[in-house]
């Protein structure tokens, strides 16, 4: 059972996140086409549809595909090149980790961070591209941020299979913890989000 | 030396030192990275520049002497104004030194929490929005 309180740190006041999903409007994760224009999209892509067929094979059915055509719009081709851009990032955070002095973040908090970004990209049209970065508590860092909209969301894996969300927008902060990492994106998760547009 | 009022100005621009050439990479492109205001557990206070009253040149050096020790070169600054940084339960205190005078504070408030470190996330994240980059000179 997941454990995910919503809070908001100025008021104190908490609710379960189960009944704040079921007030919020429930997002839902559909198969879209995205643009490979170049290379190191397609290659990324590409990669991660051989790997979701792989654990197919295994039994494990993939929670979406991601198919690559070229006659995806513009704004289909932006919401793919972060994907691209963040699953770069994210082969980097070892490297990072060691060049700031911490221990790197765990295999299991690199899955889950690459499945989240998998999960956001389809729908990520007109949001910001996220930074991917380790942090000295062993997380994995997603951060969105909104310059024009002055609110970001940061989301965050961490090393013991653990998640959470935090948000800030229209002045406020707000957050969600899981127990599970793998509950992300939920609805908590996307409503967030929207209000980077 | 332009004389420094104890007294911040709203509009004061509070420089966060960044040594991580990784970290300063992301935010010269203009991507966020809430590590810049993230302290380590238990620390609720944010050592800041106070940046408008000394030539850059001047706050580079400061900023060199300050991170004699620990790894990485001195890269910039994440600039957050006074408005912004004291805002949702934080203050900003100026806390000159011996060796800076230009040092000031931003003060989380959240000693008795019991989510102390979700809090500190929450407040670097806030920060990390509102934040710019500033390169050193």
């Amino acid at each position: 059972m997941r454990k995910a309180d919503y809070h908001d740190p100025w008021t104190g006041s908490s609710s379960p996140a189960r009944s704040y999903k079921e007030a919020g409007s429930a997002s839902r994760i559909s198969p879209t086409f995205v643009r490979a224009p170049e290379g190191l999209l397609a290659s990324s892509v590409l990669r991660n549809v051989a790997s979701r067929s792989a654990e197919s094979a295994e039994g494990v059915k993939p929670s979406y595909s991601v198919i690559v055509r070229d006659d995806a719009t513009p704004s289909q081709y932006h919401a793919g090149a972060w994907l691209s851009e963040a699953l770069t990032e994210l082969l980097d955070v070892d490297a990072e980790a060691q060049e700031n002095g911490h221990e790197p973040p765990s295999q299991q908090a690199k899955n889950h961070a690459e499945r989240i970004l998998e999960s956001l990209a389809p729908s990520g049209e007109g949001w910001p591209a996220p930074s991917v970065y380790p942090t000295s508590d062993r997380e994995i860092a997603i951060f969105f941020r909104s310059d024009s909209r002055r609110a970001s969301v940061l989301i965050l894996c961490a090393s013991d299979g653990q998640g959470a969300c935090f948000a800030f927008a229209d002045g406020r902060g707000r957050r969600a913890r899981y127990e599970d990492a793998g509950e992300m994106p939920d609805a908590f998760v996307w409503e967030q989000l929207q209000k980077l547009r | 030396m332009q004389a420094i009022p104890s007294r911040l100005a709203t509009s004061e621009r509070l420089g966060r030192h960044v040594f991580s050439r990784s970290r300063a990479k992301r935010l010269s492109r203009g991507k966020p990275d809430h590590r810049a205001f993230l302290e380590a557990h238990g620390v609720d206070e944010l050592s800041v520049d106070r940046l408008d009253y000394a030539a850059l040149e001047v706050m580079r050096e400061i900023a060199i002497e300050s991170g004699k020790g620990r790894e990485g070169e001195f890269q910039g600054w994440a600039v957050i104004r006074v408005k912004d940084a004291a805002r949702n339960g934080r203050t900003v205190e100026a806390r000159p030194l011996l060796n800076n005078v230009y040092h000031a504070e931003i003060v989380l408030n959240i000693s008795g929490h019991s989510e102390k470190r979700d809090i500190q996330k929450q407040h670097a994240i806030e920060l990390a929005t509102l934040a710019t980059w500033l390169g050193r000179p």
